[in-house]
């Protein structure tokens, strides 16, 4: 009886001891944010732009980072801008003029709907360039 | 009889929670992450190398080595396209040597190194590079 005794209370202290690892582990409650990449060929005196959607409202950045003549990258300026899509073109309302860079040129709070960046030669590019953007959004 | 029991309570409950009683692993070390690259490059071609910066800060890169040595090749950093090219936002055309011959301040996410001809090779050439980052 003893030996019993004993034993429902050794695995009763076993099952209090280990408690916190049988504990359901709590969901995550935020989401990773969705990265897009924008590729393409810029021409002269020309812009482009990409729309894409926010179905969570939270901060958006945008990067121009890469700028490409024949696969060695350049210096030269453009204009990076954010906006929404208006008629066949993108209303910008948040831009920057600026080389490439690493680190976003440009942030911006936005709710949910939809968005879209654009990249613009204002200066006269000498050719044609391939670009790349690099749009984080939640 | 007593002190069995209390033996076979004090087995039976850390025989139960040895997972829990594992020492506690050490801390990421946030010290900078230096990975070498060795690869060949080709005339009119080039390789890169992806890695991840999960903290912002300085990428550096330095062409270690060149065969043969005095080669001058393009050395640049910039993210990865989803063809799995490197879309280069800064470069230089260097030979090898011990200090970092390019580096740039970067935000977090996936970025490259490159090594690439800049027009002057006429055979494949094999090189390092060394990738100092976050």
């Amino acid at each position: 009886m003893n030996t019993m005794r004993c034993l429902a209370c050794a695995v009763a202290i076993a099952a209090a001891a280990c408690g916190e690892n049988v504990a359901t582990p709590t969901s995550a409650t935020t989401s990773e944010p969705t990265t897009i990449l924008f590729s393409g060929t810029l021409q002269p005196r020309s812009s482009r732009f990409y729309s894409y959607s926010l179905t969570v409202a939270g901060p958006v950045t945008a990067m121009l980072a890469s700028l490409e003549r024949n696969g060695v990258p350049v210096s030269n300026v453009l204009e990076l801008g954010l906006g929404i899509p208006a008629g066949t073109g993108c209303a910008v309302s948040s831009a920057a003029s600026t080389t490439t860079a690493l680190i976003p040129q440009l942030r911006q709070d936005a709710s949910i709907g939809t968005y879209c960046v654009r990249i613009a030669d204002i200066e006269g590019l000498p050719a044609a360039m391939n670009f790349t953007i690099r749009v984080i959004h939640p | 009889m007593i002190r069995a029991q209390l033996l076979l309570i004090a087995a039976i409950a850390s025989s139960g929670c040895r997972t829990t009683m594992t020492s506690p692993t050490a801390e990421a070390d946030t010290n900078r992450l230096l990975r070498e690259f060795s690869s060949l490059v080709i005339p009119g071609g080039g390789a890169s190398r992806e890695f991840t910066l999960t903290t912002a800060g300085t990428i550096a890169v330095t062409l270690t080595s060149t065969t043969p040595a005095g080669t001058v090749v393009g050395v640049g950093i910039g993210i990865p396209r989803s063809n799995g090219s490197c879309a280069l936002s800064a470069a230089v055309e260097t030979t090898a040597g011990p200090v970092a011959q390019i580096a740039i301040a970067a935000d977090t996410g996936p970025y490259c190194a490159k090594v690439y001809d800049s027009g002057t090779l006429t055979a494949p050439v094999p090189f390092t590079i060394s990738i100092s980052r976050p």
